[in-house]
């Protein structure tokens, strides 16, 4: 069999969720027969998109889950020597022309930049003595008519691939709002001319597939300067090394947007085909515009034999088509999402309770209890549950942060060596204040000096750590390279000034998340460190979790003195006893400590297990309780003049509040000034409706407390008025 | 049901397309580069007869001293013009 020794290539390109395999699957059920091969480039970890390509008999697909605008050239040269050697082996059939479908994210640079002819770096594959040339003999970008001027607008990948095309292709045109509905189709040529002088522009409902895939000299002066400038950039780039090879293993690549990632759900039991549209329309619903792409091929309950393929990019979503069959032996659900700044965790999370038979268990373990319940409240426990799931989706992955705090020899460097060198599966970037005397082994290490930064005027509630912010917003960068982050602070250190940096400013907010602080005691010298420094109350005093360290050098009776002490200076943080740090570090870490609403779901009895105790020291605890509950009329302005005029002594904060009228729980804590409330579930029939403050704090006045306290009491209200 | 707005409801990202502008404001302003890193937070202010809320901006360049910059009003309130008044003539 002769085979063309030049192959044209054609790349296809679009922005997630603009009808690429649609068309695919179009142009190969015209064309003629043996003639394409196909190579589908996947942003994802599960490649669904072979699935959805028809596979013809006639028609050869290739997948790569890499992407190669971000992974070289070399992945795409590999896939083009198989096809050849394929090929001439006789074991696939012959092809004159390949389609490259690009990722929905992918860059046409790098491989506009390989195979252009302008460029002169055509790719040249030998095998067996001969030579075959693949050269660019087009690029067509399809631009959806309906989520296309948003992705223009949000994502530069979406740019480029229009500036690129030298065909464009409208898609869901007659999918498009009524007349008269803005941006019209001409509206959307005219916009898109702006972008790309000179590709043809068409509309994919009068399209000719076999002219859109025949060969034509692509010319990138014809692009415009943006394009020439790029495509030199890329050069560039290829030249000093810099430009590709950086590339994640992953594939995730750095071209993209950082919050941008790909992640997936593969379920093995079917599910109902009414909980499925019901997940979809949920996650479009809280996700919004952050939903780039969601597709999937489903095992529906009603008949798991011929699977459901579904699309929907942000709003919009396709209407979903039945297969006769599972294109292969795997009949698992899959689905497959591109998110820009999306927990994943908290998608699965949702998926498990809307589309699997979770919210069935739940129903069943609640259901005499729920029988009872009116329709409204029914309605209301639904609204909550969805606001948790709203909270969740809408937060952007945040990098948890563990403080680690303790006096001078505590053992600190000890506990964080074993973080670093326990197989836990996490990777750390560590912040330490004292390098040097104690080797830390790891890729990334940041020596600071603490720099105080006052942001008004001296007062310690509104001080933060500059030098963590200047870190903080080095080490974003290289988010891709670790998974937490391990602050280690001077054995003298203030611990106040680490927690504030963490909610002072809207990027650190958003980009992390204070985990926990924990403090590393020595037990053999606590009691004599915290009578002559004040430094180690206070980092008793911030402390969520307390690791106990040197044990073995007290006896039983001593423990207990020194953990009595603890306990009047802190009440609520978890103490942890060990022996040279030898603790289960899932006691220290990734605990949410520091969130309260979180460890209350852990841990319901938090807070509610305490005495006061006393001692004469600089910094103390007391706590107030209530059985009635209490006025919030009254309560968020003593709560707020409490911290505003005992903030710099009132060190942190913690309670559960009952109020009046109110069916949830409200947690509240503070650290300084700095106050935080939401609610957190209803109370149950049965709980007592107590609720516990507990105050930490540098001799704080009591009495001037619990009076104000009492006034907020909703009993209270007629005494007063 | 609950019946009351929360007033120490957690904040975050209610202002954070405010704090992007200021900061995109304050580069533009002092031509710093954007590794330099920008911190901004609304805080109470403690003096008598100010607003209630301020806004502080702190500039953190590398090698120097950190830039404090306080404008009396909220992030909200805050104008291309005012934070360049203030960035511009620090």
């Amino acid at each position: 069999m002769s085979h063309p020794d030049h192959i044209p290539v054609f790349l296809l390109s679009g922005f997630l969720g603009a009808g690429k395999t649609t068309l695919l699957n179009a142009f190969l059920a015209g064309a003629e027969q043996g003639r394409s091969a196909i190579i589908v480039n996947e942003f994802g970890d599960v490649p669904i998109d072979n699935l959805l390509v028809r596979q013809g008999q006639t028609a050869i697909s290739r997948v790569s889950t890499g992407c190669f605008c971000c992974s070289s050239d070399s992945d795409l040269r590999s896939t083009l020597r198989d096809l050849v050697a394929a090929q001439s082996t006789g074991s696939s059939l012959s092809f004159s022309r390949v389609i490259v479908e690009m990722s929905g994210l992918g860059d046409p640079a790098p491989l506009v930049s390989a195979l252009s002819s302008d460029q002169d770096a055509t790719f040249r594959i030998r095998h067996n003595n001969r030579s075959t040339t693949f050269y660019l003999a087009g690029v067509v970008t399809l631009f959806d008519t309906i989520a296309g001027p948003s992705s223009v607008e949000n994502h530069f990948e979406a740019l480029k691939q229009i500036a690129f095309a030298d065909r464009i292709v409208l898609t869901k045109a007659g999918q498009a709002g009524p007349q008269g509905a803005e941006p019209s189709i001409e509206q959307l040529r005219l916009q898109l001319r702006m972008l790309n002088a000179n590709a043809e522009i068409l509309d994919d409902r009068s399209l000719d597939h076999r002219e859109l895939f025949s060969p034509r000299p692509y010319i990138v002066a014809e692009r415009g300067e943006d394009v020439s400038g790029w495509l030199a950039l890329e050069a560039a780039l290829a030249q000093d090394g810099t430009g590709t090879a950086h590339a994640p293993a992953t594939g995730l690549a750095t071209r993209h947007g950082d919050g941008i990632q790909t992640f997936s759900i593969v379920h093995s039991r079917p599910i109902s085909s009414r909980r499925l549209y019901r997940f979809i329309e949920l996650i479009q619903e809280l996700a919004g515009s952050r939903l780039l792409r969601c597709k999937g091929i489903v095992a529906t309950a009603e008949t798991p034999e011929t699977p459901l393929v579904f699309h929907a990019v942000q709003n919009h979503i396709s209407a979903p088509v039945r297969l006769d069959a599972w294109p292969d032996t795997d009949q698992r659900t899959r689905i497959v999402f591109v998110t820009n700044g999306i927990d994943p965790d908290a998608v699965r999370q949702m998926f498990d309770a809307v589309a699997t038979n979770a919210a069935i268990e739940v129903f069943q373990k609640f259901k005499q209890r729920l029988a009872r319940v009116p329709v409204q409240l029914w309605q209301w426990l639904l609204a909550i549950r969805r606001q948790i799931l709203e909270v969740k989706v809408n937060s952007p992955t945040k990098t948890p942060v563990t403080v680690l705090t303790g006096y001078l020899g505590a053992g600190k460097t000890t506990l964080l060596n074993r973080i670093l060198t326990e197989n836990h599966g996490k990777r750390y970037a560590v912040i330490v204040n004292e390098f040097g005397d104690v080797g830390i082994d790891n890729d990334i290490v940041v020596d600071t000096d603490e720099e105080i930064f006052e942001m008004n005027n001296g007062c310690i509630c509104c001080t933060v750590r500059g030098d963590l912010i200047r870190i903080l917003e080095s080490l974003m960068k290289r988010r891709n390279r670790f998974d937490a982050i391990l602050i280690e602070t001077t054995g003298l250190a203030d611990p106040a000034p680490v927690a504030q940096t963490f909610f002072m400013d809207e990027d650190v907010q958003a980009r992390t998340k204070l985990d926990s602080i924990v403090t590393v005691v020595d037990a053999k010298h606590l009691l004599h460190e915290i009578d002559k420094a004040h430094e180690a109350q206070e980092q008793l005093a911030f402390a969520d979790t307390i690791l106990l360290n040197k044990i073995d050098l007290v006896d039983g009776q001593e423990l207990e003195r020194v953990e009595q002490r603890i306990r009047g200076i802190n009440p609520t943080a978890t103490i942890v006893r060990s022996e040279r740090c030898q603790v289960d570090l899932a006691q220290i870490l990734d605990r949410n400590a520091f969130d309260l609403d979180r460890i209350l779901e852990i841990e319901p009895e938090f807070l509610g297990h305490y005495h006061d105790h006393h001692h004469d020291d600089h910094v103390s605890s007391f706590s107030l309780l209530s059985e009635e509950p209490l006025d919030y009329n009254r309560f968020f302005p003593w709560v707020q003049s409490i911290a505003q005029n005992h903030g710099p002594d009132l060190l942190r904060m913690k309670g559960i509040i009952a109020f009046e009228d109110d069916d949830d729980r409200y947690v509240i804590q503070g650290v300084h000034m700095l106050l935080e409330g939401n609610h957190q579930r209803p109370w149950e029939t049965d709980e007592r409706r107590l609720t516990r403050m507990v105050f930490i704090g540098r001799d704080l006045p009591r009495q001037v407390f619990e009076d104000g306290f009492k006034q907020c009491v909703y009993s209270a209200k007629e005494l007063v008025e | 049901m609950t019946k009351f707005d929360n007033p120490l409801a957690p904040k975050f990202g209610r202002l954070m397309n405010h704090s992007a502008q200021i900061k995109a404001w304050v580069r533009e302003a002092r031509d710093l580069p954007e590794d330099t890193p920008i911190t901004v937070a609304e805080l109470a202010c403690r003096d008598e007869g100010c607003p209630d809320i301020e806004t502080v901006i702190g500039i953190l360049e590398v090698d120097k001293p950190i830039v404090t910059l306080r404008l009396h009003a909220k992030m909200t309130e805050l104008s291309r013009y005012d934070v360049l008044a203030i960035a511009c003539n620090f």
